[in-house]
C-alpha cells in the first residue's frame, strides 16, 4: 500500500464517525483505569479485548490504542493529587507532583502533566510515522531465516531486560515457548503436548491466557494486599491550569529531552516505561542549572517524567509493530489484541495493512489530547475513584475478566485457563519469573518454529541457511551479545570486588 | 489434682486442639524460599512433561520444541539448586553480585519484612500476609466452581454479595448497588450488545429467561 495514502486514509477513518466516539470511549475508560493504582493499561486491553471480538478489525486496534493513551494521563491524576502512581511510569510524577500540589500548585502540575503527556506522545508518534518508511524498507529484506533469528533474539533482549532474576527471565521465555508448541500443528499435521485434553487440541487460546497472566494475577495480588487504593488525602486543586501550559511552551529543552529519551527507551524491548520515566526524571536533574529544586516541586521535574512516559509509547508501538517484538507490557498485550483482530507485525501491518497501523497511532495521539482535555476538567472525580476500596474493585474486575475470557469462544476451558494462568502469573509475580516474557514467547513461539520450518524447506535440509545473509548474522551477533553481555559484565564486577 | 498436674492436663488438651492449627501457622510461616522451590519445581517437572512427550513424536515435529525444552529444563535444575543447595547459592553470589544468578524471589507477600525487628511480630505479619494471600486464592476457586455449577449471571449476585458482605465487610446499600452495576453491566454488554450466551453451568440455571429483552 503507498504510504501517503495510507496516511490519509488512516487520519480520515480517525475523525470519521463512530471511529472518534470509540476513540473518546477508550481515553475514559484509560483514563479510569490509569488513575486506579494497581490496574493500569495492561489491565485494561486485557479485559478490552474481549469486549471488542465482534468489532470491526480497526476500530477495535483504535479503541484499544486509545485506552492505553488514557492511562498514562491517568496514572499523572493520582500521583499528582494523592501521592500514589496510578502506574509504574507515574511514580517519577510524585517527586514534584506532588510538593508542587502541597504547595497550593496542582492545577499547574496538571496542567504541565497534561501538556507534557500530549505533547510527548505527539513527539514519540512524529518519530513513529518518520520512521516507518525506513523500517519498511529493511523488512521487506527480511525472509524466514532473519525471522528466525528476530524471533529469538526478541525473546532473548526480553527475558534479559525483563525485571526478575536472569535464569528466572531466560526460563520464563523457553516456559512460554513451550506453551506456544501445545495443541495442533498445521506444519507437521501432529498434535503435541495436548496433555490428553481435547481443550487443548487448538492449542493455548491467547486472549485467556494473557487475562489470566495479567488480569487475575493482579487482582489476586490486590485482593491479598487488601486496604484501600490510596491513603493519603487530596490536595485541594489551586492554582492556574494555565501556568503550566505555559510552563512547557517555555522551556522546550527539557520537554524535547525527555521526550527523545523516552521515545529511545520504548524502543528498547522490555526496558518498560518506568525505565523511562526515571532515566528522563534523573537527566532533568543532572542538566538542571538547579538540581536542588527537584523533588520540592520543581515544574521540570514533571515535564521531565510525563513526556517520557507518554512519548514512550511511540517508540514502544516501533519494535511492537515492525518486529512483533513488544516494548513493554501494555504493548505486548496489545500484540495480542493485533493478532486476535487478524493483523500480523511485520509485513502485513507495515504494507497490507498500512491504514490500520496509521488509523491506530493517530487515535493514540488523539486520545491523548481527549485525556489532557478531559483529565484537566475532572482530575478531580478521577482522583475520587482511588478511594474505592480495593475490596470493592477487585471482585467486579473478576467477574468481568472471566465473563471477558468466556465469550471469546464460548468455551468452559478458557475460564479455567485464565484462573489456572492467574494463579501461575500470581506466584511468578512472586518469585520474580517474568509474565511478559511468557506472553512475548506465547506470541513468538509459532512465528519462530514456522520461520525455522520454512528455512529449512527452501534450503532442502540445509542448516547453512540460517547464517548465510548478513542481516542473519547480525542478528545471530546481537543474539550472542545479548546473552553473554549480561554474564561478562558479571564476571568482570565480581572480578573487581 | 495438683496445680502442676492441672497446668499439664489444660496444655495437652490445648496442643490437641491446637495441633491443626499449629500445622497452618508452620505452613503460613514458613520461609519463602520453600514456596519458591516448590513453584519452580512445579515448574521443572512441567518441562519435564514436555521433554518426555516430545519422544512420541515424529523427529522433525519435536526438533523446535526440544531445542527449547532442554536448555529451559536444565535452567530449572539450576535455579532449584540455588534454591536447594546454599554452597551453590553461595557459588554463585561469588560468582557475581549482580542480579544475574539470583533467584530474586521477594516472598509471598509479606516478605517486606526488614523493618520489623521483632521475630514474633515478622512471623505475625508474615503470617497475616500469607493468609490474606490463601483467602485471594480461595475467592477466585470459589468462583471459578460457582460458575461451572450455576453458570455466570446466577454467580455474579451470589458472588459479590458474598464478597462484599463477608469478606468486604460492605454495608448493604453498597453491596446491593455495586452487584446490580456488575450485572448490569455483564448483562447489557455481554448479553445484550455483543449477544454472547453465557455460561448456564452444568446445572443449567436459565436466568436469561427472566431478562426482560
Amino acid at each position: 500500500m503507498v504510504l501517503s495514502e495510507a496516511l490519509i486514509e488512516g487520519i480520515t477513518f480517525v475523525f470519521s464517525w463512530p471511529a472518534i466516539g470509540f476513540v473518546l470511549l477508550g481515553t475514559i475508560i484509560g483514563l479510569t483505569f490509569g488513575a486506579l493504582p494497581g490496574l493500569g493499561g495492561t489491565v485494561a486491553i486485557a479485559l478490552l479485548i474481549p469486549v471488542t471480538f465482534e468489532f470491526d478489525g480497526r476500530i477495535a486496534m483504535m479503541l484499544l490504542a486509545a485506552s492505553l493513551g488514557g492511562v498514562a494521563f491517568g496514572g499523572s491524576v493520582s500521583a499528582i493529587l494523592i501521592n500514589t502512581p496510578g502506574t509504574g511510569p507515574n511514580a517519577a510524577t510524585i517527586f514534584d507532583g506532588y510538593p508542587m500540589a502541597q504547595q497550593g500548585r496542582a492545577n499547574e502540575a496538571l496542567g504541565i502533566s497534561a501538556t507534557a503527556s500530549a505533547l510527548g506522545s505527539m513527539f514519540g508518534l512524529v518519530i513513529l510515522i518518520v520512521a516507518i518508511p525506513f523500517v519498511r524498507e529493511i523488512i521487506l529484506a527480511f525472509g524466514p531465516p532473519e525471522f528466525f533469528w528476530l524471533a529469538v533474539l526478541g525473546l532473548t533482549v526480553i527475558a534479559l531486560t525483563a525485571q526478575g532474576s536472569f535464569l528466572k527471565g531466560l526460563a520464563s521465555g523457553g516456559f512460554g515457548l513451550m506453551l506456544s508448541f501445545i495443541g495442533f500443528s498445521g506444519l507437521f499435521s501432529t498434535t503435541r503436548y495436548d496433555l490428553g485434553l481435547d481443550y487443548l487440541f487448538d492449542g493455548v487460546p491467547l486472549i485467556p491466557a494473557l487475562i489470566g497472566l495479567f488480569a487475575v494475577s493482579e487482582i489476586i495480588k490486590l485482593t491479598a494486599e487488601g486496604g484501600t487504593i490510596a491513603d493519603t488525602e487530596s490536595s485541594e486543586r489551586t492554582g492556574s491550569v494555565l501556568t503550566g501550559v505555559k510552563y512547557v511552551f517555555t522551556h522546550p529543552r527539557i520537554f524535547v529531552q525527555s521526550a527523545a529519551t523516552g521515545t529511545l527507551i520504548g524502543m528498547i524491548p522490555g526496558s518498560g516505561g518506568t525505565v523511562a520515566t526515571f532515566l528522563s526524571y534523573m537527566q532533568a536533574v543532572q542538566t538542571s542549572n538547579d538540581p536542588e529544586k527537584f523533588g520540592t516541586g520543581e515544574p521540570a521535574g514533571v515535564i521531565a517524567s510525563e513526556a517520557a512516559n507518554d512519548a514512550k509509547d511511540g517508540g514502544a508501538l516501533l519494535p511492537t509493530v515492525v518486529f512483533g517484538i513488544p516494548g513493554s507490557a501494555a504493548m505486548a498485550v496489545l500484540l495480542g489484541g493485533f493478532i486476535f483482530h487478524g493483523f500480523s507485525p511485520g509485513r502485513d501491518l507495515l504494507d497490507r495493512n498500512l491504514h490500520v497501523l496509521f488509523s491506530l497511532i493517530f487515535a493514540l495521539g488523539l486520545s491523548n489530547i481527549f485525556t489532557s482535555v478531559i483529565g484537566i476538567s475532572l482530575a478531580e472525580q478521577l482522583s475520587k475513584l482511588t478511594r474505592i476500596p480495593v475490596k470493592i474493585i477487585t471482585p467486579a474486575v473478576l467477574v468481568i475478566a472471566l465473563v471477558g475470557s468466556y465469550s471469546l469462544s464460548f468455551i468452559w476451558g478458557d475460564v479455567v485457563l485464565a484462573v489456572v494462568l492467574g494463579i501461575v502469573g500470581y506466584f511468578m509475580m512472586v518469585f520474580d519469573y517474568s509474565r511478559v516474557a511468557v506472553v512475548i514467547a506465547i506470541v513468538l513461539g509459532p512465528i519462530m518454529e514456522r520461520a525455522f520450518t520454512q528455512s529449512l524447506q527452501i534450503s532442502s535440509g540445509d542448516y547453512l541457511v540460517f547464517v548465510t545473509n548478513p542481516i542473519s548474522l547480525v542478528l545471530v551477533v546481537l543474539t550472542i551479545l545479548s546473552i553473554s553481555l549480561p554474564i561478562v559484565r558479571a564476571r568482570a564486577k565480581g572480578g573487581s570486588a | 489434682m495438683t496445680n502442676d498436674d492441672a497446668v499439664t492436663a489444660r496444655s495437652d488438651s490445648e496442643g490437641e486442639a491446637g495441633r491443626p492449627y499449629d500445622y497452618v501457622r508452620r505452613l503460613f510461616t514458613a520461609d519463602s524460599d520453600r514456596f519458591d522451590l516448590l513453584f519452580t519445581a512445579s515448574l521443572f517437572v512441567f518441562m519435564g512433561y514436555f521433554i518426555a512427550a516430545s519422544f512420541d513424536l515424529r523427529p522433525e515435529a519435536r526438533l523446535v520444541p526440544l531445542v527449547i525444552a532442554v536448555p529451559t529444563f536444565l535452567i530449572f535444575a539450576l535455579v532449584l539448586l540455588l534454591l536447594v543447595s546454599e554452597r551453590a547459592s553461595a557459588m554463585a553470589t561469588e560468582f557475581s553480585d549482580t542480579h544475574l544468578f539470583g533467584t530474586g524471589q521477594d516472598d509471598l507477600p509479606g516478605g517486606e519484612t526488614e523493618d520489623v525487628d521483632d521475630e514474633t511480630d515478622r512471623e505475625r505479619e508474615l503470617f497475616e500476609r500469607r493468609k490474606q494471600t490463601a483467602i485471594s486464592l480461595t475467592v477466585v476457586f470459589s468462583l471459578l466452581v460457582l460458575v461451572y455449577l450455576i453458570g455466570f449471571l446466577a454467580t455474579i449476585p451470589i458472588f459479590l454479595i458474598a464478597i462484599y458482605r463477608l469478606h468486604a465487610k460492605q454495608s448493604w446499600p453498597v453491596t446491593v448497588g455495586t452487584t446490580l452495576l456488575v450485572w448490569w453491566f455483564v448483562v447489557i454488554v455481554f448479553y445484550g450488545l455483543l449477544g454472547v450466551r453465557l455460561w448456564e453451568g452444568v446445572l443449567e440455571v436459565d436466568v436469561v429467561q427472566y431478562l426482560p429483552f
